[in-house]
């Protein structure tokens, strides 16, 4: 009886432990793929309306089209800005409350605050503070002497993405700061007195303890996190619809812009399914050159069951 | 002892009929009342309060039905109907704007309401344009329930301070104003025109091209005639204009604008006179100071008197007869004069306009507390009404192109072109054209 | 981290400002103060049937979330079946569509099982959107921990059902909580869903609500957003700081042995 077999009783476990996740997701996520692949076969334009098989046509389209090709670019730009961003001062936030201060526990619980407000009221917020005229933070940049003109954050198509990335950013730390605090509290306690006692420094104990243990969770980070930065779309599209020009249209923002304003919903399955398949790939190649990390179940505990 | 069992079973079975009866009939009674739902796009909790009154009322006094309202954000509004008319499930009475009335009725789930229209009618007169928007194959598909349309919105106070005697009847005279209200130092600028790409630029950017006399987006055979000298000209005047407004108007939707009036940010814009609550909360002055205008149109007379408004109307999205008798009811009920007066004046003063002609209606509406502040301003709305029209509706077609041009805010994208790469006025109309070519 | 609380500070202070203020250049400090808006959003505004429906709606994705995703990481972390690694990877499946597609088909499948217009529905959305990424990070958190507990456990010869529920939970319990915490923000903050599958308005959360409010059409009050901000921050706010305390208890108690 092999350790894979199902009539091993670890296996048969294993298995229904994870089966009724398996179940939701297949139900509300492949079904309705399944139903955006057939629609990206056809020409329909409103969903009910009537339409034809056109086979690949849509698709042949889109590889043809430069505004398709230039929003892949800038939702890579995007996923890559804001990854970056996001974990970098996520986990230099963690690394600071970790030590303990005074106020520490309310704080921990402060921060999270932004990320529980809807995205409607942040973009509305956000739109109001970085107004040209009579935002704050314009008006308080210029009042302290730090800008001449003010700033147009989101009228700018050059600077509109970055201020966009720092508002999802501002929403997306708190609970990033919380995944990273609770994976160094894992961390025992023994290994950094252990290495304190041998003299070492914050660095290296940063480099040979922490970031170890902090290893697993980055990964995941990494790639659910690449996932979830590729399909934001409500921040995007309420606070600047993808402009100005087309200067923030990253690829959901297109496709939802095709499928509801263009009223082209094969179309815009079409080249969610384009993107869903880059993810996919992206995914592949990212699991292969992590693989270690993702060993799951790992060997120590092998001989336990016998 | 026979006798006292049949004598018994006898009264029983009386008994049970009896009940029986009584149950059928209480069932029917029940089954009598013809459960009704409506789904509008009017969030506001000011409207939806306004609506319940409305429904409240006609529940009680029609008790065979039960009507339900239902509300669905703007956004979300065509993703929900179009799975509801997939799904099949519940909503007999929608509210439609002209380009999403084109868009839902491609699902199928649009009912001809040419009958139900005609039952209304009977009750009250309409007032024709707001209903031409609906017309298409012989038939009627919306009854009209009301009205908006966008003025020249300005700030009295403005122009009393720079000397100007009285709002611009012409083109020409915008600009000039403008110019003299701009006063950066002051954070003041004469006009804030949204240059964005969506719909407040869409609208704003039409009624403008309408006044210069460009209405018609389209020919009989739904050809784009957009390219064309009073458009040149009209997008020529919006490049001046942009000059004398806020520096980030590449970014302004519907609140930014009136948010840039009400604040004394701006001067003039161009909106529907919508915010009389926020004016008087917000602005600091009085409902006296502000002002509304017919949009100006040139001074050489090469426009017209014209602006940008739409009919909001009520599809019907189901073909049971019983119901459209009751959808009939209702709306027979709500446009009535007392009822539809009151509606008016409260849920969003200003906003909505009566797609009837009755003197009692609109007596009441003006008598209504916040409207009764802004009567001139308001009045001034009715007046215009006539003169007014919807983009891609203009010709004798019905055009399905329209759902692009405003969904996808092409006027807006041309003037965001011109302003943003700076391209002369007839090459961003050129542009406009080629974005409704190429429509696929 | 100025930079992060700085923009929630103004928020705060803008929503005990009238709007006249804030439509205009703003001085950092007050020159009115005013309840106005709260008045408007807790006695005007369905502010209160709002966060109740939000309450229910998030508890009710806790509470279909925590069991999916404790047991679809156990299984992923500690057992070993063929397809496991395919199966845990097809988790992710469900972050990698775009949400407002699956709206429409999403509508129909739900028709189906009578979950239109229910809480319920909602709640199994969000569970969807949130399991997945629960799993995979309880998983690695698990795996940070260190072994010997549970090999102690197996020698000892307690039941791997056993050992889950009394070791390796407990151990893991800063991890499981901040999961739980996960899963009823996303909950509390979904927005889409939410509108397309609540059609009665007795029954729309938080988001509906201030959306419709904030982003209804023309209107725009700065001070009543600040303060929808903070009325949607709070209720999660003080959530926290009762569950918090557990956390925190988890995190400093560190690895109990």
């Amino acid at each position: 009886m092999t350790q894979n077999d199902f009539r091993n009783s670890e296996a048969r476990l294993g298995l229904y432990l994870i089966l009724p996740a398996v179940v939701l997701v297949i139900l509300v996520v492949i079904l309705p793929i399944i139903s955006g692949i057939q629609i990206s076969f056809t020409s329909q334009r409103v969903v009910g309306s009537e339409f034809e098989t056109v086979g690949l046509k849509n698709y042949l389209n889109l590889f043809g089209d430069k505004n398709f090709i230039a929003s892949l670019g800038r939702s890579a730009v995007w996923v890559i800005a804001n990854g970056l961003f996001q974990t970098v001062i996520s986990l230099l936030i963690a690394l600071l409350i970790n030590q303990p201060f005074r106020g520490q526990n309310f704080v921990r619980t402060w921060i999270l605050l932004p990320w529980a407000v809807p995205a409607a009221v942040t973009a509305i917020l956000w739109r109001w503070m970085f107004d040209a005229t009579s935002g704050i933070i314009n008006t308080s940049m210029m009042g302290l002497g730090v800008l001449e003109k003010p700033l147009l954050f989101l009228a700018n198509p050059e600077i509109a993405g970055i201020s966009l990335t720092f508002v999802n950013s501002w929403r997306y730390v708190p609970f990033l700061t919380i995944i990273f605090l609770a994976s160094l509290a894992s961390v025992p306690e023994e290994e950094y007195e252990a290495a304190k006692v041998d003299g070492a420094g914050m660095w290296l104990q940063f480099k040979s303890i922490t970031f170890p243990n902090l290893l697993p969770t980055l990964t995941v980070l990494g790639l659910v996190g690449t996932l979830w930065a590729s399909n934001v779309f409500d921040i995007i599209w309420m606070m600047t619809r993808g402009g100005p020009g087309v200067s923030t249209t990253t690829v959901p923002v297109l496709m939802y812009d095709t499928a509801f304003y263009g009223y082209n919903i094969s179309k815009a399955s079409a080249g969610a399914i384009i993107f869903l398949l880059l993810l996919i790939i992206f995914a592949i190649v990212f699991i292969f050159l992590n693989r270690k990390q993702f060993i799951l179940a790992n060997e120590t505990f092998k001989d336990l069951s016998k | 002892m026979d006798n006292n069992f049949y004598g018994k079973s006898f009264r029983l079975m009386k008994l049970f009929s009896l009940t029986f009866a009584a149950g059928l009939l209480g069932i029917n009674l029940q089954a009598k009342t013809i459960q009704l739902t409506m789904q509008h796009m009017e969030q506001p909790p000011s409207r939806v309060e306004a609506m319940q009154v409305v429904v409240d009322k006609f529940n009680a006094k029609y008790p065979q039905y039960r009507m339900k309202q239902n509300v669905v954000g703007w956004g979300e509004a065509y993703s929900r109907v179009t799975a509801q008319v997939e799904a099949g499930v519940g909503v007999d009475l929608q509210q439609a704007i002209p380009a999403f009335f084109t868009a839902i009725r491609q699902t199928g789930g649009v009912q001809p309401a040419t009958g139900v229209f005609n039952k209304v009618a009977k009750e009250v007169k309409f007032i024709g344009a707001y209903v031409d928007q609906y017309r298409a194959d012989g038939e009627i598909w919306a009854i009209p329930a009301f009205g908006m349309l966008e003025l020249l919105m300005y700030n009295k106070k403005h122009f009393e301070e720079a000397g100007i005697p009285h709002p611009p009847k012409t083109t020409e005279e915008v600009l000039a104003a403008a110019k003299k209200l701009t006063i950066p130092s002051k954070g003041q600028y004469g006009f804030a025109l949204p240059a964005s790409d969506t719909l407040a630029g869409t609208q704003s950017i039409y009624t403008w091209m309408g006044a210069f006399g460009g209405k018609k987006i389209f020919d009989d055979n739904c050809k784009p005639i957009v390219n064309n000298p009073q458009n040149v000209s009209a997008y020529s005047f919006l490049k001046e204009l942009a000059k004398y407004s806020p520096p980030d108007i590449g970014s302004y939707a519907w609140a930014e604008v009136e948010g840039a009036l009400v604040s004394g940010k701006a001067s003039m814009i161009t909106f529907k006179n919508a915010f009389m609550n926020s004016w008087i909360n917000d602005s600091g002055l009085t409902a006296n100071d502000l002002g509304a205008a017919p949009i100006p149109v040139p001074s050489d007379g090469s426009g017209e008197r014209f602006s940008l408004s739409y009919s909001n109307a009520f599809m019907v999205m189901t073909n049971d007869p019983e119901k459209q008798v009751g959808i009939s009811k209702f709306m027979a009920f709500w446009l009535s004069p007392e009822i539809y007066g009151e509606w008016l004046g409260t849920s969003e003063p200003g906003l909505f306009l009566p797609v009837t002609d009755n003197a009692k209606t609109n007596r009441i509406m003006f008598s209504a507390p916040v409207l009764s502040k802004f009567k001139n301003q308001h009045q001034m709305s009715l007046d215009e009404a006539p003169y007014t029209g919807m983009y891609g509706f203009m010709q004798n077609n019905y055009c399905p192109a329209v759902g692009q041009f405003e969904g996808q805010n092409f006027t807006a994208k041309a003037m965001e072109k011109m302003v943003v790469e700076d391209i002369s006025p007839k090459e961003a109309v050129q542009y406009l054209e080629e974005l409704m070519l190429n429509v696929n | 981290m100025f930079i992060l609380l700085a923009p929630f500070l103004w928020i705060l202070i803008a929503s005990f400002r009238p709007n006249m203020e804030l439509v205009r250049n703003q001085t950092l400090i007050p020159q009115n103060i005013t309840l106005e808006n709260y008045v408007s959003l807790f006695a005007k505004s369905a502010y209160w049937k709002w966060v109740i429906n939000s309450f229910i709606v998030s508890i009710y994705t806790v509470i279909l979330s925590l069991p999916l995703i404790v047991a679809g990481a156990y299984s992923v972390y500690r057992t070993q079946f063929r397809g496991r690694n395919v199966l845990s990877f097809f988790l992710l499946s469900v972050y990698i569509f775009p949400t407002a597609l699956l709206v429409v088909p999403i509508f129909k499948i739900f028709d189906g099982l009578s979950l239109i217009d229910s809480h319920l529905g909602c709640a199994l959305m969000n569970t969807a959107f949130a399991v997945p990424f629960g799993i995979w990070l309880l998983q690695a958190f698990l795996r940070s921990l260190p072994p010997e507990l549970e090999e102690a456990a197996a020698v000892d010869g307690i039941s791997k059902t056993r050992t889950l529920f009394q070791i390796i939970i407990p151990q893991a319990a800063p991890g499981i909580i901040a999961i739980a915490m996960f899963a009823f923000i996303v909950s509390w903050t979904e927005y889409l869903f939410a509108m397309t599958l609540l059609l009665s308005n007795d029954l729309h959360t938080l988001p509906i609500g201030l959306t419709g409010i904030v982003f209804g059409q023309y209107r725009v009050n700065w001070g009543f957003a600040a303060a929808g901000a903070v009325g949607s921050a709070l209720p999660v706010f003080i959530l926290f700081l009762i569950v918090g305390r557990w956390f925190i208890r988890g995190i400093s108690a560190g690895a109990i042995k």
